[in-house]
């Protein structure tokens, strides 16, 4: 397929990096095991009747998506395309416990419908008029990927110019809690700087959200292209060395043109190994590690497709990337062409994004 | 991948019955599969009826002759069962070196199991670990993915009501794209005391049957089922001496952007949808020979698609809603309707909108009263519309044989 282009973007994380220009932000970091998002002022974006009955993931994700349109002078994208692996958490959390509490009687149905998981996509269209393609994947480590490639796709086939594309997924304490149980975090607390450094098992939890408005026009700017996207269902270590081959053959570039690998190493000593595997494989290119930043959820690559867009346009590392678990190999002053961001969830879900500094 | 798009398998559970068989048996009967809930406990279970696999969760698992059945949700279990049937017609063995793919679809995914223990899991009492991270959506795929040995593409979509309309279409064009040769596309979704207490806050459950596209329809009924079906290229079809079923001609997905939950009443984003999904297809409106209509029988769904019906065809094609047999089965709708869409074809039938008196008088419309076969039906749309206004609409037609 044809490269998009990245026209704008709009990034809710737990860094400030909402309406941030400015890549050296300071950072944020958490001895809970999770983190959660900074949010933005929602008055802009949202009337204040909506906001009270907002959740902070529908608050949030809809914020990022205008966001994201009103950066491009709001035009009308022929697609809305939204990942999400767990959808609007709250809402689903509280539909169960006013079922319980009222004894299934008497419900409000605002839970309800808020906790259908393309409630932003519909949210979005609404609001802006947006008559289109209009598609929610709820594969949750392959949610935002997959909207991905139906983007490149839909622009790939003529069906659409501009696509808005992105992901949400909130953090709850509740979920956090129930995750506990069953073992997905780390059972000491942590500082989160330190993430990569530990030797035990589990990970720490995040959240965040981004959105992308795709094209097939290479905007005049500097334009950082997506060009290519693979996932990897269950993958043994020759699938994922096949496909790393094959994304570089593809498209027309070898090894040591990946100026950066962005790794989705999450600090669990138990889920290394791929990850040295593609260190090992790509020897000459700059590893950074991301979810020390934004810890570990469905989408989490959102926040690294944010990262690594910005890392393009600005042509530098940002200083607060810049840490024991992110030491540079090679002079700051080096240019920065080609980012792959590779992301291992749980196993199950990896994925390959290629992103370039538009010729 | 150039040319045709074909289905060279189905497969369906449903309150009607397990397999195509049975389902083309109870439609032909014009018998429902409506009843009130034996086996999901909830305080609603006999105020409604529902459209209910009298199944339990230990007799679905030996269907499936699972060795290990721990985790495997209702959704599971009902999507394993439902592939099972399309693998079989499509001769697909299950170990193989195609390059499948799977595109399912589902509204609440694992909810039927995570609502019995949820406060359970909260409160540390007793083991629920083999259930962990059921309460998504991904769940039920990967489950499903992993019986049938599916690894080239694996992903899940939800836009509510259309969800496994807008999976058919997406397999297409994974095909189209040349990203996966056979796709395997449809939805599954179990009954839940969730979504039953949704839709009853909302205030559009009928706690009578439903009455389709009648003057004085008060609401939908809830079902639950699953329903696949295998697309590929008519060349894939041909090499792998699989059977032709009919092809896959056209659709679309158009979002109306009207309101969160509502259609527009004018059925601006039913026209639409109808419109472009002929238009993919290289069709008229008078090619359609039956309208599988998404017909859930509440009051806006009905008003909004019969206006855009009478807006969009000259001629009113034989149309009506199968809802009535099998309740509403949200996620899985679009599948499900898909393989009766097919089996019209396949049969040169059409199947009675059950319970309908009064037509309306917006439209003055009345749908197909009875089951009638012996038909040449060429082309089949199948609706299926959904909450923020996400509309999809799909196109089968009869193989030609030139």
């Amino acid at each position: 397929m044809k490269p998009v282009y990245i026209i704008s973007s709009s990034c809710i994380s737990p860094q400030a990096s909402f309406h941030n220009e400015n890549l050296d932000i300071p950072l944020h970091h958490t001895n809970e095991n999770v983190f959660y998002c900074i949010e933005p002022d929602y008055s802009k974006f949202i009337n204040p009747v909506q906001i009270r009955r907002m959740s902070r993931a529908l608050k949030m994700g809809f914020t990022a998506a205008i966001d994201c349109l009103q950066k491009a002078g709001d035009p009308r994208p022929q697609g809305i395309i939204i990942g999400t692996g767990k959808g609007c958490m709250t809402d689903t959390e509280q539909f169960l416990h006013s079922m319980r509490e009222f004894n299934e009687t008497a419900l409000n149905p605002t839970n309800f419908i808020h906790s259908t998981y393309n409630q932003i996509n519909g949210m979005v269209a609404l609001n802006k008029k947006i008559n289109s393609y209009n598609v929610t994947y709820v594969h949750r480590g392959f949610s935002f990927e997959h909207s991905l490639i139906d983007a490149m796709m839909l622009i790939d086939d003529g069906d659409a110019e501009m696509v808005l594309t992105g992901s949400f997924d909130e953090m709850t304490s509740e979920h956090f809690d129930v995750k506990q149980i069953w073992g997905f975090w780390k059972e000491e607390k942590i500082d989160s700087n330190q993430l990569m450094l530990s030797q035990t098992g589990g990970t720490i939890a995040g959240e965040g959200t981004s959105f992308y408005l795709l094209s097939n026009q290479k905007p005049s700017s500097i334009a950082v292209a997506l060009q290519d996207i693979r996932t990897l269902y269950k993958p043994s270590n020759d699938d994922i060395k096949n496909t790393l081959n094959l994304i570089l053959k593809d498209n027309e570039i070898t090894h040591d043109d990946i100026d950066i690998i962005m790794l989705g190493e999450s600090g669990d000593y138990h889920r290394q190994a791929p990850y040295q595997l593609i260190r090992e494989a790509l020897p000459m290119s700059q590893p950074l590690v991301f979810k020390h930043l934004c810890g570990e959820y469905d989408t989490s690559t959102n926040f690294a497709f944010w990262l690594s867009t910005e890392i393009l346009q600005h042509q530098s590392i940002p200083r607060y990337l810049i840490s024991p678990l992110n030491q540079l190999i090679k002079p700051s002053s080096s240019s920065i062409k080609t980012i792959l961001i590779y992301n291992n969830y749980f196993e199950q879900n990896q994925s390959m994004i290629l992103l370039r500094l538009a010729d | 991948m150039k040319g045709r798009l074909i289905v060279s398998g189905l497969g369906i559970y449903t309150a009607l019955g397990k397999g195509v068989e049975a389902n083309n048996y109870a439609l032909q009967s014009m018998q429902h599969g409506l009843s009130s809930l034996d086996y999901l406990k909830t305080i609603h279970a006999n105020a409604f009826p529902f459209g209910e696999i009298k199944k339990s969760a230990e007799e679905l698992i030996q269907e499936a002759e699972l060795q290990d059945n721990k985790g495997f949700t209702r959704t599971s279990l009902l999507g394993i069962l439902a592939l099972k049937e399309a693998y079989i017609q499509a001769k697909i063995p299950f170990s193989n070196s195609l390059r499948i793919g799977i595109i399912n679809a589902t509204s609440v995914g694992g909810m039927c199991e995570v609502e019995r223990y949820y406060f359970d899991v909260l409160d540390q009492v007793g083991d629920f670990s083999e259930y962990s991270d059921t309460i998504d959506c991904a769940d039920c795929t990967h489950r499903i993915a992993d019986y049938f040995g599916i690894k080239h593409y694996v992903t899940t979509i939800s836009t509510a009501c259309s969800s496994s309309a807008n999976a058919i279409m997406l397999g297409a064009r994974l095909i189209q794209k040349g990203i996966i040769d056979i796709a395997v596309c449809g939805g599954t979704d179990a009954l839940t005391r969730f979504t039953i207490n949704g839709f009853n806050s909302l205030k559009n459950i009928d706690k009578n049957h439903c009455r389709p596209f009648d003057a004085n329809r008060n609401g939908l009924n809830l079902g639950e089922g699953a329903a696949y079906i295998i697309l590929e290229s008519e060349q894939s079809c041909r090499e792998r001496g699989a059977s032709p079923l009919v092809e896959f001609a056209g659709f679309s997905n158009f979002n109306e952007a009207f309101h969160p939950t509502a259609p527009n009443p004018e059925g601006e984003g039913a026209y639409q949808v109808m419109k472009l999904a002929l238009e993919k297809a290289h069709l008229n409106p008078s090619d359609i020979d039956y309208i599988n209509a998404h017909g859930t029988a509440t009051l806006t769904n009905d008003e909004s698609e019969s206006n855009a019906m009478k807006r969009l065809f000259p001629v009113l094609p034989k149309f009506g809603s199968t809802k009535c047999y099998t309740g509403h089965t949200l996620a899985a709708a679009g599948a499900i309707e898909a393989v009766f869409s097919i089996q019209s074809i396949l049969k040169g039938a059409v199947y009675a909108n059950l319970n309908f008196e009064t037509p309306m008088p917006e439209t003055g419309f009345i749908p197909q009263l009875n089951y009638e076969s012996g038909l040449d039906i060429q082309h089949v749309m199948s609706n299926s519309f959904a909450f923020g206004g996400n509309n999809a609409s799909l196109i089968f037609s009869k193989i030609k044989t030139s």
